[in-house]
């Protein structure tokens, strides 16, 4: 890779992913090993090993809220698909 | 005798029972309504969501647009007074927040959270189906 890791160990709430790239690879490695696991678990579980508890809730409900905001987004274009006939 | 029940017939033999061909009950075509009338609709799916409407009350609840919800709730008190309520669940990005009469605002948090978002995974699911004769599309946590 030729950009240098982020280094920081600091959450960032913009962020989908709260982890520098060294960790991605070790967050992947989790996930791929947590097949039966949801996604959400698999982050727990790497969150917990590198002591990020605080972030564990929030990580959670952030992805909740996009997935329910995507489902009215999907329930307000069919209604507008059949407004217009 | 019609060409379709002809065709039918030659297809599969008996046309005297074609209920089949009929849409289910409680779907009904909503290609000509309006979007108050499609609303409509929808929060009669909406309004049950939250277990059932105490006599005397009446309740409403659906999505307005892409990131608004909307609960109204209306009934008497014990003096015959009519007292009327309505919130606005707003998403803002990961958030969601609460506006009532007032007004009175705060971000939802915790089970009030939750069972929010859970009404709106049912909303979606029973809306697509009955309203919009659609199959929901099934999210899952790992698609986020």
């Amino acid at each position: 890779m030729s950009e240098q890791p982020v280094q920081s160990n600091q959450p960032h709430p913009a962020e989908g992913t709260r982890f520098d790239n060294d960790n991605v690879i070790d967050f992947r490695m989790a996930r791929d090993g947590l097949a039966s696991q949801s996604l959400i678990e698999a982050q727990r579980q790497v969150e917990r090993s590198y002591g990020l508890h605080s972030t564990e809730k929030y990580a959670e409900v952030e992805s909740e809220v996009v997935q329910v905001h995507r489902l009215l987004i999907e329930i307000n274009r069919i209604r507008q698909e059949r407004m217009a006939g | 005798m019609s060409v379709l029940k002809k065709t039918l017939t030659l297809l599969v033999g008996n046309t005297d029972d074609l209920s089949y061909l009929r849409l289910p009950k409680g779907k009904i075509d909503t290609k000509k309504m309006s979007e108050r009338q499609l609303i409509q609709r929808e929060s009669e799916i909406g309004r049950q969501l939250f277990g059932p409407v105490p006599k005397g009350h009446q309740r409403e609840f659906f999505c307005l647009d892409e990131s608004t919800c909307i609960w109204y709730e209306s009934y008497k008190d014990k003096d015959g007074k009519q007292v009327s309520s309505t919130t606005r669940y707003e998403i803002q990005g990961d958030k969601v927040l609460k506006a009532q009469d007032g007004p009175r605002y705060s971000y939802l948090e915790g089970a009030e959270l939750d069972n929010l978002l859970q009404a709106v995974r049912l909303y979606y699911e029973r809306v697509m189906r009955n309203v919009y004769g659609k199959e929901p599309k099934t999210i899952h946590q790992s698609q986020v």
